[in-house]
């Protein structure tokens, strides 16, 4: 059950059966992979004369809400492609937390407008069982009713306040690491609607906290890929940013069930599309299908990304590698550091000249070999006619790695601040 | 001998080891350790002699079901009772659990099944009689209580007569894979206090009809579900097993919450598929002991809010089981196959053939759910 601390405060615990990335969001406001204050504290400390900071790949929106709460008041642009990603954002943008505040009590006022079920469980080989599909469409129709009355974009708004619920009326089961989300399992409905409220709670909670920390909300929210995303005349004199890493890790299936909800929504038309319609930067999804293409090395630009993918495609321990090299790894490693240059490349269109900006990657390992990430990326900005230098250095280990148990030169992990600057 | 109490427990001294304890409200089995003045004083509470329970710790474990809540009932590791204390360094006289395998049919064909070879060299269900005499065997050995098991229970014609059998003679618990129980099923379990264990092996319907393939039901896992819902509505007490095998190893925390979820599950047993000289095809499926022990049963456990008691079978005592086959005779498993208890009587084996043949301390801990993680893994 969801559990009441010493601060009166609602933790959600795995018995609520909530979604564990969204139980951790709403428990401590971050997740997997996001950004540390601690981490960007030095850096925004560096931006005095910057007013705005741009985040290409905003993720969680964590440098939104470090910077609204921090003494230096800088506004920020947050970027991002995936949509339960930048829907948390929303529900965090400091302009709308009093708001979301509001439509949460409102729905607690509403309890009794809830949907009800006879049902008490079922098990589906779907991401949602009809009967779920059914409840949260009568759900969103109890709180479209409440946005209605408090935001100018209600569908929108509807569906940022009940996406991190979602999962808890979806049949799917938690694989034994964060990111990892298989379809189909059981669905419990008794006791929904007490972890519905527990939500809230948690919610009302965490927006609260927000609230009272805030200090400035001048945030912009885009969803859209970094990629191929056009900004029109848009310039930015700093930007702070970390791509994803290439561990194996998609935060479009760590997310699955959102997206199949917003799927399911778009088909219903409870809200205009903006459904992932690309695979994300460093997903292990290779294979091919209709609008992608598998890549290769000749696809990369990078002479230290190629000569990583040189090693990789000879690297032939075993006949097993050779196999899994040429299936899986090289086309990998190829579309993330091809991944990589088309959004920096995007991006770079729109920095102008006292541009200052900091990237923070993660040198991994793969074949017992260092995947020369930071250096890539230092490559890449050069060839866009940047200046790239290393600002600091941290050793880390077990940083996303699949296998947690990994020990030596395998579980090594360096993560690199790269100043980038004209 | 073996007693009913007037609480409805299943009660058996043993010379070993003192006060054995069978509860059908919640299918745990308990051991008392006591000095003779406490241990009279705990008979005379499980006989309505007195109200007053030995101590909360019998209270709240020994006393679920008849005089305490049980969903209010916290599992803490063992059901080894004691106001000393004292952890248990000698094994049974006599076996406290008989798996009897009362018929060879099944609707499903399980890719682990432990007992095909059973299954497959008798299809003919035993006559009247020798169940008769089976059972009769079975109670002189005086278990506190015996799994009706198979195949599918369910699908045994002899199902009604053997429970009105053994019915007060010791306890009964019924292995199920639901998919056959109606409510006429839930009311004869509630009308002879019957335990019923349902296997669910995934909470992915697909992966579970993998795992427990049936020619008859597309939904295996949902079969499970309506079983573990009739018990629950009829307060019949109900437990869940599961086959660890490579393909759900990785699961395991989650069908842990949603049993937690499901609510009124007592008992979850995890049982390690072994691998079975006579099955070389269960090689494949075989699970990552090492892994198992190391990182997901510490997490199964500690993660747990204890509501269910947990337990782990471990698959390095095979030997610690006693199995009797449909017509009758007495077995148990050794190195991966079914070998007689006693080859000179296996339809009655003496005593000593228990003592000599059968893992007593695994048997013991098996039931008493004592020892978490087999020493082997410890500190690996």
């Amino acid at each position: 059950m969801g559990v009441v601390n010493a601060r009166n405060k609602t933790i959600l615990n795995s018995a609520t059966l909530i979604h564990g990335v969204y139980r951790s969001l709403l428990n401590t406001g971050r997740t997997y992979a996001a950004f540390r204050p601690e981490q960007l504290k030095p850096l925004i400390e560096r931006f005095k004369d910057h007013k705005e900071i741009f985040d290409p790949m905003a993720g969680y929106g964590c440098l939104m809400t470090y910077c609204s709460q921090s003494v230096y008041g800088k506004k920020t642009f947050n970027l991002e492609c995936n949509p339960p990603s930048y829907y948390w954002q929303v529900l965090i943008h400091p302009e709308n937390i009093a708001r979301f505040i509001q439509l949460s009590k409102s729905m607690l006022s509403k309890k009794k407008k809830w949907p009800r079920l006879k049902l008490d469980a079922c098990a589906s080989n779907d991401w949602f069982p009809e009967s779920s599909l059914h409840l949260l469409g009568k759900l969103w129709a109890v709180c479209l009713e409440s946005t209605k009355l408090i935001f100018e974009d209600p569908s929108k708004m509807t569906l940022a306040f009940l996406l991190p619920f979602v999962g808890r009326l979806g049949s799917f089961v938690q694989g034994n690491v964060v990111t990892h989300i298989k379809q189909g399992g059981i669905c419990i409905y008794s006791g929904w609607d007490d972890d519905f409220e527990k939500y809230i709670n948690a919610l009302i909670n965490r927006l609260s906290d927000n609230l009272a920390k805030c200090k400035q909300g001048k945030h912009t929210l885009v969803l859209g890929d970094a990629r191929t995303y056009k900004l029109g005349n848009k310039k930015f004199t700093a930007m702070v940013t970390s791509p994803p890493y290439p561990n194996g890790r998609d935060y479009s299936k760590m997310f699955a069930i959102e997206n199949a909800f917003i799927n399911w929504s778009v088909s219903k038309n409870y809200i205009e599309d903006v459904s992932l319609k690309t695979r994300l930067i460093g997903s292990p999804i290779v294979s091919e299908s209709e609008g992608y293409r598998k890549k290769t090395p000749d696809d990369v630009k990078s002479t230290k990304a190629k000569e990583f993918l040189k090693f990789i495609s000879e690297f032939n321990k075993t006949e097993r590698a050779i196999n899994d090299n040429r299936v899986y790894y090289v086309p990998y490693y190829s579309d993330y550091f091809y991944g990589l240059e088309k959004a920096f490349e995007n991006i770079s269109q729109y920095l102008n000249d006292e541009f200052e900006g900091y990237i923070v990657v993660v040198n991994n390992t793969a074949r017992k070999k260092v995947i020369p990430v930071a250096e890539a990326v230092m490559e890449m900005w050069n060839n866009l006619n940047f200046n790239a230098e290393i600002d600091g250095i941290k050793e880390l280990s077990h940083v996303g790695g699949i296998n947690p148990r990994v020990k030596g030169l395998n579980a090594r992990h360096v993560e690199y601040t790269i100043k980038i600057f004209r | 001998m073996i007693s009913k109490t007037k609480s409805g427990l299943f009660i058996r001294e043993d010379k070993n080891l003192g006060l054995m304890v069978y509860s059908p409200y919640t299918g745990l089995f308990f051991c008392c350790v006591e000095e003779e003045k406490e241990m009279k004083h705990l008979l005379f509470w499980l006989n309505g002699k007195t109200k007053e329970p030995l101590s909360d710790k019998y209270l709240q474990s020994i006393g679920a079901g008849w005089c305490y809540p049980r969903d209010k009932v916290r599992h803490h590791g063992t059901y080894v009772l004691s106001t000393k204390n004292e952890g248990i360094q000698r094994w049974p006289e006599k076996p406290l659990l008989v798996n009897w395998i009362i018929t060879g049919q099944c609707n499903y064909h399980c890719i682990y099944c432990y007992a095909q070879d059973l299954m497959h060299q008798h299809q003919k269900e035993p006559e009247k009689g020798l169940v008769l005499q089976t059972a009769e065997n079975i109670l002189s050995y005086s278990p506190l209580a015996v799994v009706l098991t198979g195949g599918e229970p369910l699908c045994s014609p002899n199902l009604d007569v053997v429970i009105k059998t053994l019915h007060n003679k010791t306890g009964i618990i019924i292995d199920t894979n639901g998919s056959l129980v109606s409510k006429n099923h839930v009311d004869l379990f509630k009308k002879y206090n019957i335990f019923v264990r349902v296997s669910l092996d995934s909470e992915q319907p697909r992966k579970n009809q993998i795992l427990r393939p049936s020619r008859n039901e597309k939904n295996t896992l949902e079969k499970a579900l309506h079983c573990i819902k009739l018990c629950n509505d009829a307060d019949v007490p109900v437990g869940v097993q599961t086959v660890i095998t490579r393909k759900n190893m990785s699961d395991v925390i989650s069908i842990r919450d949603t049993l937690h979820r499901i609510g009124g599950v007592k008992i979850w047993r995890l049982l390690l598929l072994t691998e079975h000289s006579a099955f070389p095809s269960y090689k494949q499926w075989k699970p990552n002991e090492k892994r198992f022990y190391q990182k997901i049963a510490k997490e199964v456990k500690s993660g747990s809010d204890n509501t269910m008691s947990i337990q782990i079978v471990h698959s390095n005592a095979p030997d610690a089981v006693i199995l009797v086959s449909q017509n009758g005779h007495f077995m148990t498993e050794k190195e991966g196959g079914k070998i007689p208890i006693d080859k000179n009587s296996s339809y009655k084996p003496s005593l000593q053939s228990f003592k000599d043949v059968i893992d007593r301390a695994a048997h013991l801990n098996r039931y008493l759910n004592s020892t978490d993680i087999p020493a082997t893994y410890i500190g690996k």
